[in-house]
């Protein structure tokens, strides 16, 4: 299947680093599932053996290749976002899921990968017309109308994953810093008449980052509890399965969005930052890959890679720890959930697809 | 773009990747060292309860502004799971005082919260509701013995008319496992307070409200100490205005409850119902169904065995609305929807007339209620005295289907379109193809065809067919207002805890009734003559009544035991406001069970004073 060449080209580090979040996510999990350890385990692993079939076929794939079905990709992807808004089941009052035999879906979260591929596709080729906030707009066309499905669901963190997104890859593309701060800026004016638009408990959860108080029995409850179980952590934590935050169930969704805060309880400070590091070397390897990409569409591809796991962590430990408000965003290869997990075996097989074909192989 | 560019635009954007993730270091160092010792200490003496404060659900008004179904404060015994040091001693404690067991049902409860990954062990479990004051005094003076016991303030329904519009109403109770399940997508949770009939459960969603929660500083025993600010208030849910009269409602059940104690001796029963309308809109400004249950006892998780047994008796069946529920022949009730038939395909003038001689010959010999009959009749006369011949005359020459045109033109025998749980029964309008579909349920081997004498039988209300409470109060609405068939509701306005209208109900037209003006005048006057005529069969009933009335007495024949007794009419006779339709089961006689209750009714409705037995003559043996 594989050219040997194009495996040594491998980023080895990269899958180093994602088998270990895999790895330490396990235990964690089994540590948040207080009534049946391995209720959530055993599903997880088997979408761990999902996501590493999608990551070999995403890496078989020549990425050059993608370039082609762009349109397709793009149009697969409306009628997913539709269809979920119109047959999806409801959870928690918003609509985000899709049953398909016996599998649940959330096609939020492929959309996010096909917003990469497609608008990379996309500026690659126009990057050099843009010239003009006007030339911007098919852009904006292109991210808006999945961001809107997306914030109908309603999903307001994945819609902003859409917005970075957006912002970071017309950065790298080459836009010019004053029609970027434009964009910033009239994405700062919007905030205000799209916070209009929230459901109520998402206006909630904003207002409770700023005070926790104003809504001291749900979301801002969370946190409080969140925090004190992180902060109880310490240098060297209560030990796997030692955690009376998590435990005793004063934490939410413990095994989802909250699992970092039963990391920062159980395994303490220096193993916590030390899955950080984990993150930021998968980050930061990944800047490089964007570097070293044969075309604009490589680096493209990369940087929306890089963008989206750097989204996901900063949101997702932000609200953990209190400093970003609650919007319900998974962390990448350690919360429970498999849409989360495909999807972010799916990214990094397109950025070691990237790096792997970064030479031009001579036969 | 350049590489140069490209090159620098990537350091950007790693030393954006740097800053963020040392900001994230740097917030988890903050948190877990510098602030560590403070979070550790919060941690292992986590103290912070979160007690829900229910929201109070929506008020029930009737069309005045009267209450109907309010809420109250009342106090409410929970169990903190984690604040119960040994969960088996406590609980063990806790039943000896309140005298019955509770360890199960807590047990039961934490098990289905784990079931759905909704338990939280510093959450309260909720006990007993309302309990009283002997008990509550027991528990304060063991509070040591009992940590993890609170007694908190709640709101719980409460129905100041106990059992008197409880069908309507409904009652509220802890959601089951398979509401839970069917209801997955709207929010409910265990140990939620639901409606779980009447309009409680139809309009649960909007009466419900939004809980609010308070975050408590409780001591070692689980007892609170601070309570922290900011609680989150509940949202209280929206109340309904009811199309109800407090007082009518009051007065139909009472009715009833007065003409059945009065007819005891001859006929024992205790059921019946009753429906009034507002023949211009079609709204129901009472409706009740006897026997009855007080919806209160609902409200407490323990239900005393005797009421609960008596709530459920197989005989009775008291839970049962009969005003919508019950289907029951409508016997010489029927009698205006042959009138109308006959009348309007013009098979009879008003002036007709036959020679009633107390026997109708034609298929085979059929009696007159009456021995030896009415003599000359004409509608109006046939109503008003109620004759059979006339009637078997008149169906022989409609024929069984032009009869039920009419019948189901006026609703019978057909969902009005109410609202309300359980739902209402269609009722049954017998046809010959009904018949042949049916046979089984008449006890017939195989499907016999429809036979002439059952026309008869069906002209005069006596056949298969039979109806609810609310169609029959529906036909007399229609006919008293000149042939509008409305779509009867209960429910006028939703008001939000603000107090404002949130959405209004209206009058619905269902149908138009082609109807002549003759006809209308004659069947009318029949009607009349009935209430207030020299032989009407509920004469004896209304004649000394100020306002003038018009109505038919019905008794239809039951296999199964005494008559029916039914009285339908509408009032005042000559600008109809209201119709009503009174049913009394097995009540013997129309006249003598049911018409009592209309009066009671049209007393109360045109303010006029009930004098209790009063110019009530005995019962006479007439239809």
């Amino acid at each position: 299947m594989f050219d040997r060449r194009l495996l040594k080209n491998l980023d080895y580090v990269i899958m180093g680093a994602v088998a270990a979040l895999t790895t330490i996510s396990l235990f964690v999990i089994m540590s948040a599932s207080p009534e049946d350890p391995f209720y959530f385990v055993k599903r997880q692993l088997l979408w761990i053996a999902v996501g590493l079939v999608a990551f070999i076929i995403t890496l078989s794939i020549d990425y050059h290749d993608l370039s082609r079905y762009t349109r397709h990709l793009y149009y697969l992807n409306l009628a997913l976002l539709v269809a979920t808004l119109l047959l999806g089941s409801e959870a928690k009052g918003a609509q985000r899921w899709l049953q398909i035999g016996p599998v649940a879906l959330q096609p939020s979260e492929f959309a996010k990968i096909i917003i990469i591929v497609t608008l990379a596709q996309l500026l690659s080729e126009k990057a050099p017309e843009l010239r003009t906030l006007r030339d911007l707009v098919p852009v904006f066309i292109h991210v808006g109308v999945p961001m809107l499905l997306i914030l109908k669901q309603p999903d307001l963190g994945t819609s902003l994953v859409f917005a970075a997104l957006l912002f970071v890859m017309l950065f790298v593309a080459g836009v010019r810093w004053q029609h970027l701060a434009a964009v910033a800026l009239s994405g700062v004016a919007a905030a205000p008449v799209l916070f209009h638009f929230l459901k109520d408990y998402q206006k909630k959860r904003l207002l409770a980052f700023i005070d926790p108080n104003i809504d001291p029995t749900g979301a801002g409850y969370h946190v409080i509890q969140s925090m004190i179980a992180i902060g109880s952590g310490r240098l060297w934590g209560k030990g796997l399965f030692g955690g009376t935050q998590n435990r005793l169930g004063f934490l939410p969704e413990q095994h989802t969005d909250f699992i970092f805060s039963v990391i920062g309880e159980e395994l303490g400070f220096l193993r916590a930052a030390g899955i950080l590091i984990l993150y930021f070397i998968i980050i930061y390897r990944g800047i490089r890959v964007a570097a070293k990409a044969r075309d604009d569409f490589g680096t493209l591809l990369a940087t929306g890679v890089v963008t989206m796991l750097t989204f996901h962590v900063l949101v997702n430990v932000g609200m953990t720890t209190g400093i970003m408000p609650v919007t319900g965003i998974p962390l990448p290869f350690m919360s429970y959930g498999g849409s989360s997990y495909l999807t972010n075996m799916i990214a990094v097989g397109l950025l070691l697809n990237v790096h792997m074909r970064r030479q031009k192989i001579l036969f | 773009m350049t590489p140069k560019k490209l090159e620098q635009r990537l350091f950007f954007l790693s030393a954006v990747a740097v800053f963020i993730f040392a900001v994230l270091i740097g917030r988890l160092a903050y948190l877990q060292l510098v602030e560590g010792e403070k979070y550790e200490k919060l941690a292992t003496e986590n103290r912070i309860r979160l007690l829900p404060l229910e929201a109070p659900r929506g008020d029930f008004l009737d069309r005045n502004g009267k209450p109907l179904v309010t809420s109250r404060l009342a106090p409410v015994i929970s169990v903190v799971p984690m604040d119960m040091k040994n969960p088996d001693e406590v609980l063990s404690r806790l039943s000896g005082l309140l005298g019955y067991d509770v360890k199960q049902s807590v047990e039961e409860t934490i098990a289905r919260l784990k079931e759905r990954k909704e338990y939280r062990s510093y959450m309260p479990i909720r006990i007993a509701t309302d309990a009283d004051i002997a008990t509550l005094t027991k528990i304060a003076e063991h509070q040591l013995e009992l940590p993890g016991v609170i007694i908190e303030e709640q709101p719980i329904r409460d129905y100041p008319l106990k059992d008197i519009g409880a069908h309507v109403f409904g009652y509220v109770r802890e959601i089951s496992k398979e509401e839970l399940e069917a209801w997955r997508n709207k929010g409910y949770k265990i140990g939620d307070i639901v409606g779980k009939t009447g309009l409680e459960r139809v309009y649960d969603e909007v009466l419900r409200g939004e809980p609010g929660g308070q975050q408590v500083e409780v001591d070692a025993g689980g007892r609170p100490v601070k309570y922290i600010p900011n609680p989150k208030v509940p949202v209280a849910g929206s109340s309904l205005k009811l199309t109800l009269d407090r007082d009518l409602e009051i007065a139909a059940a009472e009715g009833l409850r007065e003409s059945m104690a009065r007819i005891k001796d001859s006929f024992p029963t205790k059921a019946g119902a009753a429906v009034v309308l507002d023949v211009r809109s079609g709204a129901i400004l009472a409706m009740v169904s006897e026997p009855s249950f007080d919806p209160n006892v609902f409200t407490r998780e323990k239900i005393p065995y005797d009421v609960w047994k008596a709530m459920n008796d197989p005989k009775w069946q008291p839970q049962l609305n009969r005003a919508i529920q019950g289907e029951y022949p409508p016997g010489s009730t029927f009698k205006m929807v042959v009138a109308a038939a006959g009348l309007e395909t013009g098979t009879i003038r008003p002036e007709d007339t036959i020679v009633d001689r107390g026997v109708y010959w034609r298929i085979e010999p059929k009696k007159c209620w009456k021995p030896g009959g009415h003599g000359v009749v004409n509608v109006i006369r046939a109503l008003e005295v109620s004759c059979n011949v006339f009637f078997y005359d008149l169906g022989y020459r409609l024929g069984i289907d032009t009869i039920n045109r009419y019948a189901k033109a006026f609703g019978l025998g057909q969902p009005t379109g109410l609202e309300l749980y359980p739902q209402e029964k269609a009722g049954i309008l017998a046809t010959p193809e009904w018949k042949l579909a049916n046979y089984k349920l008449l006890g017939l081997r195989r499907p016999e065809p429809w036979q002439a004498g059952e026309t008869l039988s069906a002209a005069i209300g006596q056949g298969f067919s039979a109806f609810t409470p609310l169609q029959m109060a529906n036909y007399v609405a229609t006919l008293a207002n000149g042939g509008t068939r409305y779509r009867p509701y209960l429910v006028s306005q939703i008001i939000g805890p603000d107090g404002k209208v949130k959405k209004s109900f209206g009058p619905q037209v269902v149908e138009k009734i082609d109807l002549k003006p003759s006809t209308l005048a004659a069947i009318k006057e029949g009607m009349h003559l009935v209430a207030q005529g020299p032989e009407g069969t509920a004469a004896s009933y209304f004649r000394d009544f100020p306002i003038p009335v018009a109505g038919k007495t019905g008794t239809a024949q039951n296999p199964h035991g005494a008559d029916h007794g039914w009285f339908v009419g509408f009032a005042p006779y000559d600008k109809p406001e209201i119709a009503v339709a009174v049913l009394v089961e097995q009540g013997g006689h129309g006249g003598s069970a049911a018409a009592p209750v209309a009066r009671r009714i049209f007393e109360t409705y045109f303010g006029i004073a009930h004098q209790a037995g009063k110019n009530l003559p005995p019962a006479p043996s007439v239809d």
